[in-house]
């Protein structure tokens, strides 16, 4: 695309640290940008961003390459049409409007956290490398 | 609120970053970008590979810098609410463009 290269290649990305593990997962939508990450680290450590198809990002730390959460980016507009699971629980989640906060510029999910990342995870996992040790990262 | 930065890509449009995008947006999601306003602003000011239109929203234009000798790129997004008046809406890191968005400026000349 225009000409802007992959400056790092999908199969040097891994997932070491995380896998095996269980992680709480951090989630943020931002609805100017109609986009929704997935963070299993917090959300102070600097993260990059890996485009797998036209709606799914991986982000992963740029100085081990570990990989430490998604990024869904037309989230709303055109992820959430395509998989109805995902939807369902998403809705849920918005229709708990006291969960949102910061002006409700960024929504952060509580309850629901756990249910509308594994459900991503779920959708993406084919798509995804490691998606199988991934998914059991936010199981 | 006021204004993080102003100003002017290469095609001479103006483009605003708020406090309300910076802080809100930008730092909610990404609390490390902090102090990062001038890598964001020359991004708009000096893309390395030109401007890209969002496939889905030809208002939506995007800006790509490489950043500091690292393999990463500072993606910058920007909605023009007029034609020479751009919004930021988000910006972080990638090492690679999206699939589907176009190359908009400098206009190809096949």
């Amino acid at each position: 695309m225009a000409g802007i290269d992959r400056l790092i290649p999908t199969k040097e990305l891994k997932v070491t640290r995380l896998a095996g593990e269980r992680h709480p997962p951090m989630l943020y939508y931002d609805r100017d940008f109609d986009a929704l990450m997935i963070l299993a680290i917090s959300p102070d450590t600097e993260t990059v961003v890996h485009y797998i198809d036209d709606h799914v990002a991986l982000l992963y730390e740029p100085e081990t390459l570990e990989i430490v959460g998604l990024q869904i980016e037309d989230f709303k507009s055109g992820f959430l049409p395509k998989h109805e699971n995902v939807r369902r629980v998403w809705r849920l989640s918005e229709a708990n409007k006291n969960l949102e906060d910061v002006g409700d510029l960024i929504i952060t999910f509580e309850r629901l956290k756990p249910q509308v990342a594994r459900e991503v995870v779920q959708v993406t996992k084919n798509l995804l490398p490691y998606g199988a040790e991934l998914e059991a990262v936010f199981a | 609120m006021g204004n993080v930065f102003e100003v002017t890509d290469p095609r001479g449009r103006k483009v605003i970053c708020t406090e309300e995008c910076w802080f809100g947006h930008i730092l909610g999601a990404r609390s490390w970008m902090a102090g990062m306003e001038e890598a964001v602003s020359a991004a708009i000011e000096k893309p390395s590979f030109g401007i890209c239109c969002d496939p889905h929203n030809e208002n939506r234009h995007i800006y790509y810098r490489l950043y500091k000798n690292k393999p990463r790129y500072i993606k910058v997004v920007v909605d023009f609410v007029r034609e020479d008046l751009g919004r930021v809406v988000t910006a972080f890191p990638t090492d690679s463009g999206k699939s589907g968005e176009k190359l908009i400026w400098p206009e190809s000349t096949d």
